[in-house]
C-alpha cells in the first residue's frame, strides 16, 4: 500500500503540471477535468479502496497547492468521492466497460457537490453551474475509459494476477 | 482478530488518518500558518511549470506549421522541400509578429498611464481547479509583486495578486466570484461593484441607482475607490441591463475587455497614486 504511495507522488506531480500547463490550450478540456482525479478513481477501481484513497488524497494535495481555494479542500473531496464509489462499485455488476464510466459519472458528481459544500463552509461561492457541472461529468465519464484501460494494462504488466496452484 | 477485520481497521485507521491531516492543512492554511511551506514547494514546481509551458509552446507551433502545410498539399500536388521549408519559416515569422503585436499592444497601454510601474509577466498556468478562477504567473515576490497589486493585459483589467512565491504568483481573475472591484460606467458615470460570475457564468456590476439610465455599449471602468486600483483602467463594456423599477438598485452585465480565458502576457502594476482618502481619516478634537 505505501509503495503505491510512493509511486503516487511523482505520478501526480506529472499529472497536475499537464493539468496547469498543456490543459488549458485545448478548449475541449479547460476548466471541465481532472486528471489526477481520474487516475486516482481508475486506480481505486483497480486496485482497492485504500489505495485509491490515499492516491487521491495525493493528487487532491497536489492540485490544492496551485489552487487559491483553500488548501486540503480537493484532496479531502477526492478522498470522499473515491471512497463512496467504491462501495457503491461493489454493487455493480462485474463489468469492466460500464463500471468505470457509472463510477466516473457518479464520483465526478459526488466530488463536485462535496467541494461546493467545502467551499460554502468558508464563504465561498464556487463557480460551478449546473451546465458545468453536467459538461465535467461528460467530459470525465469519457475520458476515463482510456485512463482505466491504460492504468489496467499497466497494473496486469506490473502485478500480474495470483495463479492459485 | 481474523484477516477481514484486521483489513477493515487498515482501511478506517487509513481514511481517518488522511481525513484529519487534510482537515489540519485546511486549518493551518486558513490561519496563514502553510504559507512558507507551501512557498517552498510552489517555487521549484512554478520552474517546472515554466518549463514545461515553453516546451508546449514549441510542440503547439509545431503542430500548427503541419496543418497549414496539409492546406497547402491541397492546392499544389508538387510540394517539395523547399515549399516546406519557406512554410515553416512563414509560421515562425508569423508567430514573431503575433508576439511583436502584442509587445506593441503592451506598450502602447504602457503609454496611456505612463505614471504606473508596471512589471511584464508570462502566463504559465491556470489553476487547475474548475471551481476558482485564477491563473499562475512567472513573477514573484524577488521581482517586486505584492499581494494585491492590479493585473491588466493590453485590452484591460485582468484580476489581482492574490498569492506570490518568490518566483511565481498567483492572480486571482474577475471572473472569479470571489472577485469585487469598484466600478465605474463611462458614459452614465454610475458606480457599482463588479462581481465575477465563475465558470460560465457573467461579469456583472451590481448596487448601481436607479436614477442613472445606464446605456448598453458604455465603457466600464476602475472607479479607483477603496484605493486597491488605479482609476479608469479599462474593465469592459455593458452589453446587458436588468432594471426593474420595483428594485432599489440595477445591475448591469459586462463583457470583459481581455480574453481572459487566453491570456499569454500581463502587466502587474507594481505602483500607482490611489485615490487620496485622507479626506475620510478621523480628525483629532
Amino acid at each position: 500500500m505505501f509503495s503505491s504511495a510512493l509511486i503516487a507522488i511523482p505520478v501526480m506531480v506529472v499529472l497536475t503540471i499537464v493539468q496547469i500547463v498543456i490543459l488549458p490550450r485545448f478548449s475541449f478540456f479547460s476548466g471541465d477535468l481532472s486528471l489526477p482525479f481520474l487516475f486516482a478513481l481508475s486506480w481505486s477501481l483497480l486496485s482497492n479502496v485504500e489505495e485509491g484513497v490515499i492516491w487521491a488524497f495525493i493528487g487532491g494535495l497536489i492540485m490544492d497547492i496551485f489552487t487559491i481555494a483553500p488548501v486540503g479542500g480537493l484532496a479531502l473531496t477526492y478522498m470522499g468521492a473515491v471512497y463512496i464509489v467504491n462501495i457503491i462499485s461493489n454493487l455493480l455488476p462485474r463489468n469492466r466497460f460500464a463500471v468505470p464510466v457509472i463510477s466516473a459519472v457518479v464520483a465526478t458528481t459526488v466530488q463536485q457537490l462535496l467541494y461546493i459544500l467545502y467551499l460554502r463552509l468558508f464563504g465561498i461561492l464556487a463557480n460551478t453551474t449546473l451546465i458545468s457541472l453536467v459538461q465535467t461529468v461528460l467530459v470525465q465519464a469519457v475520458l476515463i475509459i482510456p485512463i482505466f484501460w491504460s492504468m489496467y494494462f499497466i497494473k496486469r504488466s506490473l502485478r500480474p494476477r495470483p495463479v492459485q496452484i | 482478530m481474523n484477516l477481514d477485520e484486521a483489513q477493515k481497521r487498515v482501511r478506517w485507521i487509513t481514511l481517518a488518518v488522511l481525513v484529519l491531516i487534510a482537515i489540519l492543512l485546511t486549518v493551518l492554511d486558513q490561519t496563514d500558518n502553510l504559507d512558507a511551506a507551501f512557498a517552498f514547494i510552489r517555487d521549484p514546481m512554478a520552474v517546472a511549470l515554466g518549463w514545461t509551458s515553453q516546451r508546449t509552446d514549441v510542440i503547439a507551433s509545431a503542430l500548427e506549421g503541419p496543418r497549414d502545410l496539409e492546406t497547402a498539399r491541397q492546392e499544389i500536388d508538387i510540394l517539395n522541400a523547399r515549399i516546406d521549408d519557406l512554410e515553416r519559416e512563414n509560421e515562425e515569422l508569423r508567430e514573431i509578429e503575433g508576439e511583436y503585436q502584442l509587445l506593441v499592444d503592451l506598450f502602447n497601454r504602457a503609454r496611456q498611464n505612463p505614471d504606473y510601474q508596471r512589471l511584464t509577466a508570462s502566463v504559465i498556468g491556470q489553476d487547475p481547479n474548475p471551481a476558482v478562477r485564477s491563473i499562475i504567473i512567472d513573477k514573484g515576490s524577488e521581482d517586486g509583486i505584492r499581494v494585491g497589486m492590479p493585473v491588466e493585459s493590453a485590452r484591460g483589467l485582468v484580476g489581482q495578486i492574490y498569492r506570490t512565491t518568490p518566483n511565481s504568483s498567483q492572480v486571482v481573475l474577475i471572473t472569479d466570484s470571489s472577485s469585487a472591484i469598484p466600478a465605474r460606467l463611462g458614459k452614465s458615470r454610475a458606480t457599482g461593484i463588479l462581481r465575477g460570475g465563475g465558470l460560465g457564468g457573467v461579469l456583472s456590476i451590481e448596487w448601481i441607482d436607479l436614477k442613472y439610465d445606464v446605456e448598453i455599449g458604455e465603457s466600464v471602468l476602475t472607479s479607483g475607490l477603496g484605493g486597491r486600483f488605479p482609476q479608469d483602467l479599462i474593465i469592459g463594456r455593458v452589453i446587458e441591463v436588468d432594471r426593474r423599477e420595483a428594485e432599489l438598485f440595477q445591475q448591469a452585465v459586462v463583457q470583459a475587455a481581455s480574453d481572459l480565458d487566453s491570456l499569454e502576457m500581463v502587466f502587474v502594476i507594481t505602483d500607482f497614486e490611489a485615490i487620496d482618502t485622507s479626506i475620510f481619516a478621523t480628525v483629532e478634537p
